[in-house]
């Protein structure tokens, strides 16, 4: 058809029919991606719950036949000897004992701490009413009126000089903040003096006192810490020979199970849990990025920029605007096949990991196993997983069978499988809905 | 002793502050002062701030600013004190660097009460 046989009314009805789709989709991405990130949330908790799980049931204790089935099934720990790092640590901290008990009575110390809470009880009881009463007599002139000899027949300042008057107010004024105790200010001079030197005999005393009891208390807490640690020491061994089980088995994944579990199949068992739920979070995580977050962004954009033209289109000066039939065939061709396609995937993909009951027992480690087969049971192709794609096309032979017995054992929905008989074509995310 | 080094008046006044202060203190205590008096006796020929001849009572403010200190020297207030140490003058020193307006205005009750004293006694 030739240019020009459909108006904007034409094109404005057909966009007031295709938004609402546009929202539909919209809003089923946005329940499709809360629904992800619940089970993204509970994976991400669980696979580390289930990795602490197993180091403890790999290596539960220092005895050799538990680090030997920690080393056969893993190839890690092989060359520790947790005697010899026991007793190394064993040394240090003894030895460290020994340095504090040669320059420290330790088992006077409470004692001594005792007598120095007396000790500095006391010298804060002489010293606290001292202080109260030179911090009572502080004036801008004391000192001034000390050095003059105000009070003493040494004093000689005249009458007719301003400063009399003026060292006459301040000396009232100390009397006043010492009151009652001095009439005149040749008491208080006396008695300033030797409070004074007082408080300057005692206040070294009282920061000694104290210095030296912090002294004493660091020196006690940290011989008390010493024997904890003493009696730790196994337990510490233990905790870094987990971790550094746990740095080897974090870097290698499943590739350090491989071919070694065999002769174990209780700790084969908690490993295949690990590894399997670290798998399941994987293939979710990949979902998101290489699926539903493309296909939603697809949508979003689509519904914006038809939105946009709609108020494009509503203005005057576009009021005689013409469209080609192929235009508006381009533009709202229905979509809705190629969303459902979309849908018909991933639906069941993100069932395949949302309802896999936790049996990753089934699972094995050699590299013949495909966990997503173990997931969907060999019913959704896990076209989102590049890893899934590999190996496909590395195992040419591959065919998967189900480890367990019926249906019984492992309910598969109707509507996943369903589904997933249509095995369409790839989608391009660029026409969803191009809007254009 | 204490904490501190002492700050001796800090909110200082002008010479003309002071002046302004004392004048009033003195008038309310009776006495005829007279600004910027020539004072000529005893071989002493200076210009007091404040000076009531009748009653030989009055103040005289020392400031650098105004040059006192260069008309002042020690040979002419120890002349002026030789009198006041006789009862014959009754002259308030003021140093700017001592006083502030409340320290000065107390400083001039006593001395002024110190010179009621004095008189009532000859």
């Amino acid at each position: 058809m030739a240019r020009g046989d459909y108006g904007v009314r034409d094109w404005l009805k057909r966009a007031g029919a295709a938004i609402p789709q546009l929202e539909a989709q919209r809003q089923r991405c946005r329940a499709a991606q809360r629904e992800l990130t619940l089970l993204e949330r509970r994976l991400a908790e669980e696979v580390p719950e289930r990795f602490d799980g197993m180091l403890l049931d790999l290596l539960p204790d220092l005895s050799p036949a538990s680090l030997k089935r920690a080393a056969n099934s893993t190839g890690a720990l092989g060359g520790a000897d947790p005697a010899a790092m026991i007793e190394e640590r064993r040394k240090e901290i003894e030895a460290e004992m020994a340095e504090i008990r040669s320059d420290e009575d330790v088992t006077t110390i409470p004692q001594r701490l005792n007598g120095f809470i007396e000790r500095i009880e006391e010298l804060k009881k002489a010293l606290n009413p001292l202080r109260r009463f030179l911090r009572a007599a502080r004036h801008e002139r004391l000192d001034h009126l000390l050095e003059v000899g105000y009070g003493t027949p040494e004093y000689n300042v005249p009458w007719w000089r301003v400063s009399y008057y003026s060292d006459w107010k301040a000396g009232d004024e100390i009397l006043e903040a010492t009151a009652p105790e001095f009439e005149e200010f040749a008491g208080f001079r006396e008695v300033f003096a030797l409070r004074f030197n007082q408080a300057a005999t005692v206040e070294p005393k009282l920061e000694n006192a104290l210095r030296e009891q912090r002294v004493l208390r660091d020196t006690l807490d940290r011989y008390t810490e010493l024997e904890q640690k003493l009696g730790q020491v196994e337990t510490e061994v233990l905790l870094e020979l987990r971790e550094t089980l746990g740095s080897y088995l974090g870097a290698r994944k499943e590739a350090a199970f491989e071919n070694r579990m065999s002769a174990d199949p209780e700790g084969r068992h908690v490993a295949l849990g690990w590894v399997g739920a670290n798998k399941r979070l994987q293939y979710l995580r990949e979902l998101e990025r290489e699926t539903l977050s493309p296909f939603t962004a697809a949508i979003d954009k689509s519904l914006d920029k038809l939105r946009r033209k709609s108020v494009k289109y509503r203005r005057p000066k576009k009021a005689y605007t013409r469209f080609s039939a192929d235009e508006i065939e381009r533009t709202f061709a229905d979509r809705r096949p190629k969303w459902e396609k979309f849908w018909s995937r991933y639906d069941p993909a993100f069932a395949a990991l949302n309802d896999f009951d936790d049996r990753y027992h089934y699972g094995r480690f050699e590299d013949d196993f495909l966990w997503w087969d173990l997931f969907c049971d060999g019913r959704v192709k896990g076209r989102f997983s590049e890893e899934v794609m590999e190996f496909y096309e590395e195992h040419d032979d591959y065919s998967w069978s189900s480890p367990w017995d019926d249906e019984d054992d492992y309910e598969w929905e109707e509507t996943h499988a369903a589904a997933m008989v249509a095995e369409a074509d790839g989608h391009d995310e660029g026409e969803l809905w191009d809007g254009s | 002793m204490s904490d501190e080094a002492p700050k001796i008046r800090q909110a200082r006044l002008t010479e003309a502050e002071g002046c302004a202060l004392l004048k009033v203190r003195f008038k309310e205590a009776g006495f005829a002062i007279q600004e910027r008096f020539q004072f000529e006796e005893v071989g002493v020929s200076v210009e007091l701030d404040g000076f009531d001849p009748e009653a030989r009572v009055g103040y005289e403010y020392l400031t650098t600013e105004e040059g006192d200190r260069i008309e002042f020297t020690p040979a002419v207030v120890g002349a002026l004190e030789g009198q006041m140490k006789k009862g014959e003058l009754f002259l308030l020193m003021v140093d700017e660097r001592e006083v502030d307006a409340r320290g000065l205005s107390l400083a001039a009750e006593r001395f002024l009460a110190y010179v009621k004293s004095v008189k009532e006694g000859q």
